[in-house]
């Protein structure tokens, strides 16, 4: 059935003439964005030599404070403390888990993007209705790579 | 059709990046478009990440060694922009399969650019429930035909990993569609 699919024709279709618009189109967006870095380089000039300044003084503090706090990212799985583990040791059904990560992952988080094919092997394995043992067992296995 | 080399070489010249740009664009912009479409589905879509892959390539141009084809350097800038939407769409619209399945087919039915029958249809639903990257492993085998050297290159992973997420693509959308049909 999906070999007499592929020799279908494409479905996909666009405007008359489409191709041939792209070249002035990312011209004019080049434009902008050189205009952009432009702007934004002169900021940074102005702003640059005050910054130097107080720059070793607000991270050192503010390195203190995190390192105090414990709050560094650290981006190890943390099978005891890691939200996903727990969700998976509570045994929260497939739906709630995905319902959770929906809501509040973070995608900026470097461990996401680091893991991220982690993120899809988790998903797809949820899909197929793995064992809760399966899915940390795949934690585990990832934590120790 | 100008050879990649040649374009380089024009590129390279001095004074003459605009031109050799040009030429870079109407010999890709057609086989990337349609890389991302399959993805993505909506045209204006498309045609927005398109457009950012094509100044990415022009801002990042000047340091391409060449130690890649220039396409498959093209096809990655384009396959990285068009996860980054999937996955940011992906968090943002929170919906449950059942009713992401019935956007999918209403948003492919109403659009003016979308002129497939009902099997073509029940294929892009099923590809639209596969995660991004393994969507993306899909579409390129399936659709481009890309070989598995270049999709390494293009996705990362191993070509063992990248044809095992195929193969249980391709055999997960066989099974559903003989259910459906």
């Amino acid at each position: 059935m999906l070999d007499e699919i592929k020799n279908k024709k494409r479905p996909f279709s666009v405007p008359d003439g489409y191709f041939s618009t792209i070249e002035d189109s990312v011209r004019g967006r080049i434009g902008i964005s050189q205009q952009r870095e432009g702007n934004h380089l002169w900021a940074s000039i102005k702003t640059g030599f005050a910054l130097a300044f107080s720059f070793v003084f607000i991270f050192g503090m503010g390195y203190g404070v995190l390192s105090l706090t414990d709050t560094i990212y650290n981006d190890q799985f943390d099978m005891e403390n890691d939200e996903f583990a727990i969700l998976i040791k509570d045994g929260y059904i497939k739906h709630d888990f995905i319902d959770y990560l929906y809501d509040e992952i973070d995608i900026d988080k470097d461990y996401l993007t680091e893991g991220v094919e982690l993120y899809e092997e988790l998903y797809q394995r949820i899909e197929d209705e793995m064992s809760q043992e399966d899915l940390l067992n795949i934690i585990e296995e990832y934590n120790n790579e | 059709m100008v050879e990649d080399q040649d374009i380089l070489d024009i590129y390279r010249e001095g004074g003459k990046e605009e031109y050799a740009f040009n030429l870079l664009v109407r010999k890709y912009q057609e086989r990337l478009y349609w890389h991302i479409r399959q993805l993505v589905l909506d045209h204006e879509q498309a045609n927005d990440l398109l457009q950012n892959t094509l100044v990415k390539a022009w801002r990042y141009l000047p340091d391409f060694r060449g130690d890649s084809k220039l396409f498959t350097w093209l096809y990655k800038i384009a396959t990285n922009e068009t996860l980054t939407y999937l996955k940011r769409e992906r968090l943002k619209s929170f919906i449950s399969l059942s009713n992401w399945d019935d956007k999918i087919g209403r948003q492919l039915l109403a659009d003016e650019y979308f002129n497939g029958d009902e099997l073509q249809i029940a294929l892009h639903k099923e590809i639209q429930k596969l995660p991004p990257k393994q969507r993306t492993v899909f579409t390129m085998r399936y659709f481009d035909e890309v070989k598995y050297e270049d999709m390494v290159e293009i996705l990362g992973g191993t070509e063992g990993s990248l044809k095992a997420s195929y193969h249980h693509a391709y055999n997960k959308i066989k099974e559903n569609l003989k259910r459906q049909f």
